[in-house]
């Protein structure tokens, strides 16, 4: 099933003398339950490219279709609502709001949807014993280490069952055993729940999980491959 | 709980010190504006109740000339008719008719001018509490004498004693007063000062034909209860006055300006003396609801009712302009000294806004992305100011409460130069604070006023927010 369609997407940076042409057309669809890497160097457009993608930025050209819907019409508060039901995400690092506990991250957003207690509750509960912190439930991010906060991110990121969720380089601030963890974790979700998960990296170890990568250069596509 | 407050109550906490800094900057604030007011206020209360209990009450009818020049030609005829229209205002309490005017006060050797008030005796009680003012004790050269061969007293307290030839008090409180006696040694002195000072003189009886004199004149005079004295003038449209009257009593006034000339009589006995049967210079007025608005009111109604050229109704503040613009001036020196002080305590606040929102872009900028409305940024804001601020007026008024019921029931007592001036207008010297009231709520209002203020920019920086900007940091 279809749940993204990118149509001759383009963006441009006009801030100032020099214009920066991030991103140069990009045609591309997600399926649902994709594991798919957005990869390719510094300053290719990965991140661009995903915050269009997430409603966060607009489209200087171009067509983003979510579901159905046209989201690069889409402004102001109508814009924050659609991000709230449908898209889930992780940044690079600060993720978290630092005086809610674990658990109240992961609830802000149920709360934001108007879930009622006892599903906000078991559902943080659930999802933070599935990305391996039932035990820290309690904890504030600021007592939790950088890969233990990404998975709260992650965990945070799913609660609101999301369509599917976006993470830029959520490993570049991560050790290489709490990279692995990460990964892990979102391959299992991915698998089990079949969660969509569209990340850009440009860590190696991070690409070979992947089962699909999409090679950005100079705001294009140059390749975009599927593994079995 | 609200998730809003609950995140605006934990960031409030999340850097205690500058939350304690501002909410102190507050409390020192509000804690100072409510003390002065109250010490302002307070002030102003006391000094216009002595004013308007002293002579004035609060509003007066009075024959439209009396107040420039107090004649006995500028009098009005005191019908039945007008005291109707005066007595069925529902507001008026009280009211006391007079007859005033000037004349000369005689015994034998020595004459005075004098200032001759007829009234109706136990209205003007009720209006003025003149039986208050009539002497109780009087320092003579004999009970003095009588005083300093008592062992009670120190040396110094007899020097003070020695001083107080020809004074007379009503109350044993204005001698204690006089005398530096402490309130803890009341006991010790009070029998045999009030059984050595003691003075018999009785208030003014209905149809009564003596008089009260100013304890001041009676000393120039050399007259007491018993004696009698002459009083000599022009009465209405010229015809001479005449009269010879048996003073029943020594009135004691703060002020020695009315302690030297004043001589109450009944309001008949007055009329006698002017020949101007049924004639009055005036109508003092106490009325129910003496706050500015409903007095203004009373008096515009008793205006349109009486209908009269020759006669004009005058509230407290027409019959003392002077003091009312001392009393503003001082109001707006007040004002201005706190406009300051919270101009400063604004710009405190508006900092720690400014910080408590942009230290926190990078986080505002996450919730804004994941899916939180901007407009609950600013109220999450707002409940943080509310807080913080909050906790300072609390602390400020919790601070002043003790000031304020110690200053109320212990005044400041003056002494000095001030004090000789202020009982020149027959004030009382003291200074007491103002019981609590509206002033102390309108700290609280101005300061959440300045936070709503602070908040704007911050607001609109929030709205203008660029979300991925702020995440990147
Ligand atoms: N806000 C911006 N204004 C101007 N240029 C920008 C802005 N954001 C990104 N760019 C430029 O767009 C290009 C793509 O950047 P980005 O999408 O961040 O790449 P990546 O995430 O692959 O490193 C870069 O040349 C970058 O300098
Ligand atoms: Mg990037």
């Amino acid at each position: 099933m279809k749940v993204i369609e990118v149509k001759n997407l383009h963006k441009t940076y006009d801030e100032g003398e020099v214009k920066v042409e991030a991103v140069r057309g990009i045609d591309l669809t997600f399926e649902q339950g994709e594991f798919a890497a957005i990869v390719g160097p510094s300053g290719s457009g990965k991140t661009t490219f995903l915050n269009m993608l997430g409603g966060l930025d607009t489209p200087t050209k171009g067509e983003i279709d979510i579901d159905g819907v046209k989201v690069h019409n889409m402004k102001g508060s109508a814009l924050i609502d659609f991000r709230m039901k449908n898209i889930g995400f992780v940044f690079q690092a600060y993720n978290l709001i630092p005086v809610l506990s674990a658990k109240e991250n992961v609830e802000f957003i149920m709360r934001l949807q108007k879930m009622t207690k006892i599903e906000r509750d078991t559902r943080a509960e659930e999802l933070l014993k599935a990305v391996g912190l039932g035990d820290r439930m309690n904890s504030r991010p600021s007592k939790l280490s950088g890969g233990q906060q990404q998975r709260v991110a992650v965990a945070r990121a799913l609660a609101s069952k999301p369509k599917f969720i976006l993470a830029d380089e959520p490993t570049a601030n991560l050790d290489s055993k709490s990279t692995e963890t990460l990964l892990d974790i979102m391959e299992k979700l991915n698998k089990e729940e079949n969660i969509t998960f569209i990340f850009s990296t440009h860590d190696a170890r991070v690409v070979k999980k992947a089962r699909r990568i999409i090679t950005v250069e100079d705001g294009k596509i140059i390749s975009d491959e599927r593994k079995s | 709980m609200n998730e809003n407050i609950k995140i605006a109550w934990r960031n409030v906490w999340r850097n205690k010190r500058r939350t304690i800094i501002t909410a102190s900057s507050i409390f020192f604030a509000v804690f100072f504006a409510v003390v002065l007011r109250s010490f302002q206020l307070g002030s102003y209360d006391h000094w216009t109740k002595n004013v308007i209990r002293a002579y004035t009450g609060y509003a007066q009818v009075q024959h439209i000339d009396f107040w420039d020049d107090r004649s006995i030609e500028n009098t009005f005829d005191y019908s039945d008719e007008l005291h109707e229209k005066i007595q069925n205002n529902e507001e008026i309490e009280s009211l006391v008719p007079r007859l005033e005017g000037f004349a000369l006060g005689s015994t034998g050797d020595q004459t005075k001018g004098i200032f001759l008030i007829g009234t109706d005796a136990s209205k003007e009680n009720q209006v003025t509490k003149l039986a208050d003012k009539l002497v109780r004790y009087r320092f003579t050269e004999k009970n003095i004498q009588q005083l300093l061969v008592q062992d009670l007293f120190s040396d110094a307290l007899k020097e003070k004693i020695q001083e107080q030839k020809g004074h007379a008090y009503a109350t044993f409180e204005r001698i204690a007063l006089h005398l530096e006696i402490e309130e803890a040694d009341y006991d010790a002195y009070k029998e045999t000062l009030e059984k050595a000072t003691k003075y018999e003189g009785t208030y003014l009886q209905a149809n009564d034909d003596g008089v009260l004199v100013a304890s001041a004149l009676a000393a120039f005079l050399q007259i007491g209860v018993g004696d009698t004295i002459v009083l000599l003038g022009q009465g209405y449209q010229g015809v001479t006055a005449a009269g010879k009257y048996p003073v029943r009593g020594l009135l004691h006034f703060p002020s020695p300006d009315l302690n030297a000339r004043m001589v109450y009589t009944n309001l008949q006995t007055a009329q006698t003396f002017f020949s101007c049967k049924n004639r009055i210079s005036s109508i003092a007025l106490n009325v129910e609801n003496t706050d500015d608005v409903s007095l203004s009111k009373t008096v515009e109604e008793l205006s349109n009712s009486i209908q009269d050229e020759e006669i004009t109704v005058k509230s407290w503040q027409d019959l003392n302009k002077e003091m009312v613009q001392q009393i503003q001036a001082d109001n707006s020196g007040g004002i201005l000294m706190l406009s300051v002080l919270y101009l400063i305590i604004g710009f405190g606040i508006f900092g720690t806004v400014l910080m408590m929102s942009t230290e926190r872009k990078r986080e505002f900028g996450v919730m804004v992305a994941v899916g939180m409305q901007k407009y609950k940024l600013n109220i999450i804001l707002m409940y943080e100011m509310f807080f913080i601020s909050s906790l300072g007026i609390i602390a400020g008024i919790l601070g002043s409460i003790p000031i304020i019921l110690y200053g109320y029931y212990n005044p400041i007592r003056l002494t000095g130069e001030m004090a000789a001036g202020m009982e020149a207008y027959g004030i009382e010297a003291v200074m007491p604070m103002m019981w609590f009231d509206t002033y102390i709520l309108n700290q609280a209002i101005v300061v959440f006023a300045l936070v709503i203020v602070s908040i704007v920019m911050p607001a609109i920086k929030i709205a203008q927010m660029n979300v991925i900007k702020a995440i990147r940091g």
